[in-house]
């Protein structure tokens, strides 16, 4: 790969050295830098890809400062920076999957897309008996198949699961 | 500076990001993705953010669970009474249940728009033009119950099925519209001719109700002018009447003034005396002796005198005939 990168073009070449010998100028600050360019690609490419790499690209650079401060500077190189890149990128995930979890419970409209779910608790009118177990329920301006015990048509009944596409419904009293 | 651990670093960073890329998924609102473990079907990822096992488990489909609308192509019915109408429609459905839609039927749309059409093609067959124009409520929910029952075991609800647009051949409704045309006319004639007949009646009778209370006038008239006479004869008759008491008033005032010169001088005459004889006879004939002495006492005075001066005529006997019998009150019939 590295041959694949020197035996590019000269163009390509001068500019790849460039771009290394800039990387190696600035030191630490690169995978800081790095980090704010993915997290700024992050926030204007729609989906979520660049999130992980950023982060961890920061937290690798305040690693690289911490270890230049302390004088390991000779122990953390390259490829151990970026393995702890890859790595930290992984725990970002999870970390972030964690925080979203907390937020996913509290939502205006918890069943959102679930159809079925919207229905429990309302209280519906049986339009074809419900005969050995299976009739048909009218709800708002469509019919429902229900399931449950025979109940006889025009009676009220509430809906109290799914089952499907089916509701499962007892006697109104 | 490229040696081996360098590259050892940089292709791990390569593995992380497609490992990242691969494994960790955000689930838009409105979707449901399926996740197959090998090929086979393990769960379904609601909206959010979820991380998959790397290797094993992969996105299967991605499955739209918002409501939808798919249009139900034109296709030419046979209706009962032989009308060939172009229909088209319009169904809404939402899958409910994402693996069973997403494995359960290939190419769920197309197996619902196919659906619906045969089952259009039968409802609708099974009806006349006329029951087919007015009657789509019902045409609309035969269609949903079949329909609804063959896609339950998809994991899918059709909500509604309505049909767009019954368009029945072009002659037909040419024809349907002089029908309309024709009623319209036939209504507005039946009215016009109703308006005629009132006005000829009211004509009529207003000419009657003139011609009635004409003659009722003229009858008023007719008996004003009676009373009129009447009371123009009366007031005459009064004054006739009147002159006519008064001669008799005057004329009875002679009388007893003669009558009492008479009383006075006595009877004259045989005669005279047979007269008050006759009075006296005729008067007891009617009412008895009664009247005879209600004569009063000038006649019976001249009476007496007549038998006293000698000359009252014989007592002859008057025979029993017509005077006798007029004389006699009517006792009973006559």
């Amino acid at each position: 790969m590295i041959a694949l990168w020197t035996l590019g073009s000269t163009g390509e070449a001068s500019a790849m050295t460039a771009l290394v010998d800039l990387i190696a100028n600035l030191g630490p600050w690169s995978w800081v830098i790095a980090g704010l360019i993915l997290m700024s690609l992050e926030t204007l490419v729609p989906g979520v890809h660049f999130l992980w790499f950023g982060l961890s690209a920061v937290v690798v650079g305040i690693v690289a400062f911490l270890a230049a401060a302390l004088g390991l500077d000779e122990a953390f190189s390259l490829p151990w920076q970026l393995v702890l890149f890859a790595v930290i990128s992984v725990m970002t995930v999870f970390w972030v999957r964690g925080l979203s979890r907390t937020e996913q419970a509290e939502t205006d409209e918890p069943a959102l897309n679930v159809r079925g779910a919207q229905y429990i608790g309302r209280i519906v009118v049986v339009e074809d008996a419900i005969s050995g177990g299976r009739g048909k329920v009218r709800v708002g301006d469509t019919l429902w198949p229900a399931q449950g015990s025979d109940t006889a048509k025009g009676a009220l009944v509430k809906i109290i699961g799914t089952n499907g596409t089916v509701f499962v419904v007892e006697p109104a009293v | 500076m490229f040696g081996g651990f360098e590259v050892f670093g940089l292709l791990l960073i390569v593995l992380a990001v497609a490992a990242l890329w691969s494994t960790v998924k955000i689930v838009p609102q409105g979707y449901n993705y399926t996740v197959e473990n090998f090929g086979r079907y393990t769960r379904t990822l609601t909206p959010g953010l979820h991380i998959l096992v790397p290797i094993i488990e992969r996105i299967g489909h991605h499955v739209n669970v918002k409501e939808q609308v798919i249009d139900i192509p034109s296709q030419d019915v046979i209706t009962l009474d032989n009308a060939m109408v172009r229909v088209d429609g319009v169904a809404f459905f939402q899958v409910l249940n994402a693996a069973k839609s997403a494995y359960e039927v290939e190419n769920l749309e197309h197996a619902t728009i196919n659906l619906t059409m045969t089952n259009i093609r039968t409802v609708m067959g099974s009806m006349a033009l006329d029951e087919l124009l007015s009657n789509r409520d019902k045409i609309n929910s035969q269609l949903l119950h079949v329909v609804d029952a063959a896609t339950e075991s998809w994991g899918v609800k059709v909500t509604r099925i309505e049909i767009k647009d019954i368009a029945p051949p072009r002659d037909l409704i040419d024809s349907m519209a002089r029908q309309m045309k024709a009623e319209r006319e036939k209504r507005a004639q039946i009215l016009e001719s109703e308006g005629l007949r009132q006005a000829a009646i009211l004509k009529a009778e207003g000419a009657k109700a003139a011609v009635v209370l004409e003659a009722e006038g003229r009858r008023e008239a007719a008996f004003k002018d009676a009373e009129a006479r009447e009371r123009a004869a009366e007031a005459g008759s009064h004054r006739h009447d009147a002159g006519v008491e008064r001669h008799r008033q005057r004329q009875r005032a002679g009388h007893q003034l003669l009558r009492r010169q008479q009383l006075r001088e006595g009877p004259r005459s045989p005669r005279q005396c047979s007269q008050f004889e006759n009075h006296h006879d005729a008067a007891r004939g009617v009412v008895g002796d009664r009247l005879a002495r209600r004569l009063g006492p000038d006649h019976r005075r001249s009476l007496r005198q007549c038998a006293a001066s000698g000359k009252a005529p014989a007592r002859r006997q008057r025979p029993a005939g017509v005077g006798a019998r007029l004389s006699r009150p009517s006792s009973g019939a006559a």
